[in-house]
């Protein structure tokens, strides 16, 4: 009679304190007798590991079960406390007594027994006996002695345990304690491609569990691809551009504005309780229909690439032609000089996607208005190859030919306090002349 | 009445107060380019302290504009300079090119004496030019080239001074090409000789209000005169449904609305052209004959001289009654008719 021994022994500790309260709960648990017939636990496994604070000078709470034999008993120690990982959450134990006792660790809490323990309780096999139970929803569980061996001298002799130690789980469960419903989020409305700064609104993530469509907490996220758009440069300043509203209740109906860099976008939904799964989506921002002037044309020479940005002369093709009939002319003006003078030097026209142009890779200004692809640097100062000052008037006037717009540009020098940049000056040449300048900043 | 006018007095003033309420001048430092000379020396700039306020102001009395504009926190002003300070005369003369069927075209062009610029430029854009027909006085550039952008006729037809520019007071002829394609009417951009502005950075932006304003500025910085040029597209071999087509065309939708011509005289005249390339079609020649001699009557009822070989376009403004439409559109026109006359008659005249 093993176990009544234990029970024996556990009450012999329990002098003048437990006593009375052993009243109450007997009151209470012969009036729950009833509905507490069977021994059956569900828990959630991973029940990874359990702290135990061995109350000094408290004695054990006995409680346990003697069903069909007696070769299996438990031993409830007061004052341990079962800290749970966040998957662990033991849904219901009942443990019958002869006083019908119901343990319910849901949330660690006795549901009946342990009005002031409620919190500090593991249930404990005493070694080599095993047991029985009765677990819900197919669950099948497991008891698995200690191997401490502080705690099996500690559970043989009954007594309680001093110090604090962690054990190993006691209880171990497998397969989940529900079906869970297979939840999905997808993406629509996601567009193929937009322009720097633009807005494309009416884009919906929904979640479906089991086929029908739940109102499930959805948040969305979005990141930029480092290295595309022309950008061979990438740090966490890049922006991703904006999704409004990020999260929201599925359906979320949500609008994505374009950053001003162009390059590859990946769009992330995905449920906020990880149980949806996610689903991406990539946009393509950037101008379209952009080709880069040839670097191998005898008319002119492309200058000013930089290894953050390699490809720093694209053009759309109508502005193209115009400045590659502006180079043929200006070639045919200057080829009989002696010394030869150069053809033209052609510095920045865009990023092979357009966008921001952002010569210093710092994703800001200033290098406006050659974000179309419709605008591009000729070189006209002190540098080699810029066109000497005899040809300025001619220059402009070959560009006023074909509708460009050739301006002066000086560069501001850092401080407002210091004169502009003159020896950087160029032709700022806006191809198409007042056209697609508008840039997304 | 009177509370009326007070009650509106109120309004405007709360207006014009609302209105100085939100335009803000604002203290700061920034750069004042003064205005460049065309040594290519750098432009003078200081750094002033002062109130900016943003926008563009004509200078009343150099008619520059004054544009103030702010670039990364920085404030800058600039002047543009404007090609509109001209008052051009233009004449237009068209006859058939000699031992073909091309149309030649030349201009006179005159710089009045209220001119405050020399002139720079002619532009226009046009159907066609033959290659290599492009002619240009001495001291000027001329060509015909490629038009790349998304609007206007396929080719621009651009003459340069590549000096000072005409003087005013002073007249240059000889600006000439030759084309297959017929004479219609169409605006000649005449521009005045400015230095290109040179702006800190890029100027304003365009999509500020600034930018919208002097990007408007510049789109109509020019002054404009009517020319005859190359303009109703002429097929080979002929066609006279398809030239006939494009006459009636530019007639209805160019002259039109470029008011040239009465609607009580646009009528009659589009009626006949209907005729004329309904019997064209057909081949019907004597009906397409009379049409066009019917037309042509139509013509010479308001400007009898219009079938002269002269370079006189100027309305008759003492004229009674005043003739229903311009003298250049209807001598245009009878030039037009005149060819399609000639080419039907398989040019025995």
């Amino acid at each position: 009679m093993r176990f009544y021994d234990q029970v024996t022994a556990g009450w012999s500790l329990a002098v003048g304190k437990i006593r009375p309260r052993i009243k109450t709960y007997r009151r209470n648990y012969i009036r729950s007798f009833a509905r507490f017939i069977f021994l059956f636990a569900t828990c959630i496994p991973n029940l990874a590991s359990a702290s135990v604070s061995c109350g000094i000078g408290f004695t054990p709470v006995i409680a346990g079960y003697s069903h069909q034999t007696d070769d299996y008993a438990f031993v409830i120690y007061s004052g341990i406390t079962i800290q749970s990982t966040p998957q662990a959450a033991c849904v219901a134990w009942y443990a019958l007594t002869p006083w019908g006792m119901g343990l319910d660790i849901s949330g660690f809490k006795l549901g009946m027994m342990t009005s002031g323990e409620g919190d500090k309780i593991v249930l404990q096999s005493t070694g080599s006996y095993g047991a029985h139970w009765s677990a819900s929803s197919g669950w099948t569980c497991d008891i698995v002695p200690p191997s401490d061996p502080d705690i099996r001298t500690c559970l043989d002799l009954n007594r309680p345990c001093m110090g604090q130690r962690n054990i190993l789980p006691v209880l171990q469960c497998s397969n989940p304690p529900l079906p869970q419903p297979n939840c999905q989020v997808s993406l629509s409305g996601l567009p193929a491609e937009v322009e720097p700064g633009k807005e494309v609104k009416n884009l919906r993530a929904d979640v479906t569990c089991d086929g029908v469509p739940t109102p499930k907490s959805v948040e969305l996220t979005v990141k930029a691809d480092a290295n595309t758009g022309g950008h061979n440069h990438h740090d966490s300043a890049r922006p991703p551009g904006t999704l409004n509203p990020a999260s929201g209740n599925s359906p979320v109906t949500f609008s994505f504005t374009a950053p001003a860099p162009a390059g590859d976008h990946t769009v992330t939904a995905k449920c906020v309780d990880g149980r949806c799964g996610e689903d991406t989506g990539k946009v393509w921002v950037g101008v379209k229909d952009l080709t880069p002037l040839s670097g191998l044309s005898g008319t002119y020479r492309l200058v000013g690439d930089k290894p953050a940005h390699p490809g720093n002369s694209y053009l759309s093709g109508q502005a193209s032609q115009v400045i590659s009939s502006i180079a043929s002319a200006y070639k045919i003006l200057v080829q009989f000089d002696v010394p030869p003078t150069p053809v033209l030097h052609l510095n920045d026209a865009s990023l092979e996607r357009g966008g921001i142009s952002d010569i210093n890779s710092t994703w800001a200004r200033p290098h406006a208005e050659h974000c179309r692809g419709t605008v591009i640097d000729v070189r006209a100062n002190d540098a080699t190859g810029a066109i000497p000052a005899k040809y300025y008037t001619e220059f402009e006037l070959i560009a006023r030919f074909y509708s460009a717009d050739p301006m002066w540009e000086v560069p501001p020098a850092s401080s407002v306090l210091l004169p502009p940049l003159w020896e950087q000056r160029h032709y700022h040449v806006r191809l198409l002349g007042g056209e697609g300048l508008a840039c997304p900043w | 009445m009177p509370m009326v006018k007070g009650f509106f007095g109120l309004v405007c003033t709360t207006l014009l107060l609302l209105a100085s309420w939100t335009v803000h001048a604002e203290q700061a430092t920034g750069v004042v380019v003064d205005p460049s000379t065309r040594t290519w020396a750098p432009p003078v700039t200081r750094t002033e302290y002062k109130d900016w306020l943003e926008g563009v102001v004509q200078d009343p009395k150099t008619g520059d504009y004054i544009v103030t504009y702010k670039q990364e926190g920085v404030f800058y002003e600039v002047t543009f300079y404007p090609r509109t300070k001209i008052d051009p005369a233009l004449k237009s003369k068209i006859n058939l090119a000699t031992g073909g069927h091309s149309v030649a075209y030349e201009y006179r062009l005159k710089s009045g004496t209220e001119s405050r610029q020399n002139i720079h430029a002619l532009r226009t854009e046009i159907t066609s030019a033959t290659a290599g027909s492009v002619v240009e006085p001495p001291g000027w550039r001329g060509a015909a080239v490629t038009n790349f952008q998304s609007t206007g006729l396929p080719i621009r037809l651009n003459w340069a001074n590549r000096g000072n520019g005409l003087a005013p007071g002073k007249s240059e002829k000889g600006f000439r090409l030759e084309s297959l394609d017929l004479p219609g009417i169409a605006i000649m951009r005449i521009e005045g000789d400015a230095p290109t502005t040179t702006w800190i950075g890029t100027g304003p932006e365009i999509d500020t209000p600034t930018g919208e304003k002097l990007a408007q500025i510049k789109r109509s910085d020019f002054i404009p005169r009517l020319a005859a040029i190359p303009r109703i597209p002429n097929p080979t071999p002929f066609n006279a449904a398809v030239v006939l087509g494009g006459i009636q065309k530019h007639v209805k939708d160019d002259m039109a609305s470029m008011q040239l011509i009465d609607p009580a005289l646009l009528g009659p005249i589009d009626r006949s052209l209907t005729q004329a390339i309904a019997a064209a079609q057909g081949g019907n020649t004597p009906s397409l004959l009379h049409e066009i001699k019917s037309l042509r009557q139509l013509l010479k009822q308001e400007h009898a001289d219009v079938d002269q070989d002269n370079d006189a376009d100027d309305d008759d403004k003492e004229k009674k009654p005043k003739p229903r439409i311009a003298k250049l559109a209807a001598k245009v026109l009878d030039f037009d008719l005149k060819y399609v006359e000639k080419r039907v008659k398989g040019d025995k005249d």
